[in-house]
């Protein structure tokens, strides 16, 4: 049988399990194999459509099992048969495990910093005013104008480096681990993720808002508490 | 949740991060993420954020696809 995958957890107790609906309105339940739980709901399509309906199902039946239990979110679009997400779990067992267990009691905090762009929009000028002087450029300017790009591009990667390293020590006295989940390439947007016990949150906000009073040039957007999506990925 | 808003509405701001947690992390099955594209939602359209999320959607499907292909 097909079905739509939410989360994972070895905390959740078939009593406690409260009936909440999922993706097409299916009711979310849940199966079990070696002490490890998925929570699912049956969906006999082969695909799922990226609306905004479904994505809200899913955040929310994941948001509710956190509530009181650790998990291991599964990213939006998980459809598979029942049997083979049980092989799956039967197979990776130890690294789930090892995944809940450093998951535990922890939530996820995000932020993102936007990182000033006068790099980009100096070169922005520079390029346009180039290009109304002569309008056919000649392979030596072209060539130019690809090295200044990339310049541009690793001064962009160095400096959300910097700020990624600056961050996550200020922040290490609240968080028990950290990952980049997106550097810079075209755009000026760095994400950084936390992993955070619950009880240390409010020390995480202050810490954070202390970091951010140190450079006001930067833009923050924060968001959390997240169950750990960022920290649910078995390769890493 | 979302902490900071100088730069769009609260309730943009919540889904983008949202989407961003639940379309571009969490666990991955090897070909088992078959999301269809085609049916993205208008409203997500147009934000940074958003189409990196579905980048990575649509990179998964390839890589799907071409497993597909090769068996």
């Amino acid at each position: 049988m097909r079905v739509y995958a939410y989360c994972l957890s070895d905390e959740i107790e078939e009593g406690e399990f409260e009936v909440i609906s999922g993706v097409a309105g299916a009711t979310a339940r849940l199966i079990e194999t070696e002490g490890i739980v998925s929570v699912v709901s049956n969906f006999p399509e082969n695909s799922i459509a990226v609306t905004r309906e479904n994505v809200l199902a899913h955040e929310r039946v994941v948001r509710n099992i956190f509530r009181k239990a650790s998990l291991l979110p599964f990213r939006f679009g998980t459809v598979i048969a029942d049997a083979r997400l049980l092989d799956f779990i039967s197979s990776q067992k130890s690294t789930l495990s090892d995944q809940l267990e450093r998951v535990r009691g922890s939530v996820e905090m995000s932020v993102k910093v936007v990182l000033p762009d006068e790099v980009n929009a100096s070169e922005a000028l520079q390029t346009k005013s180039g290009e109304e002087e002569d309008r056919t450029v000649s392979g030596t300017e072209y060539l130019k104008r690809k090295r200044r790009e990339i310049l541009v591009d690793e001064e962009i990667r160095e400096r959300a480096g910097e700020t990624a390293r600056w961050l996550t020590e200020k922040l290490q006295g609240a968080a028990s681990d950290s990952v980049v989940t997106a550097l810079p390439s075209g755009s000026t947007v760095l994400a950084i993720s936390f992993l955070v016990r619950r009880e240390r949150a409010d020390e995480y906000r202050k810490l954070l808002n202390r970091a951010r009073a140190e450079r006001p040039g930067l833009h923050f957007l924060t968001s959390g508490p997240w169950p750990p999506y960022s920290f649910s990925n078995i390769n890493s | 949740m979302i902490e900071d808003l100088d730069l769009l509405e609260q309730s943009e701001l919540s889904l983008l991060e949202t989407l961003d947690h639940v379309l571009t992390r969490g666990l991955v099955i090897a070909g088992e993420i078959t999301i269809s594209v085609a049916d993205v939602d208008l409203i997500f359209v147009g934000l940074n954020v958003v189409l990196t999320s579905v980048e990575t959607a649509r990179e998964i499907i390839g890589a799907r696809g071409r497993k597909e292909e090769g068996e």
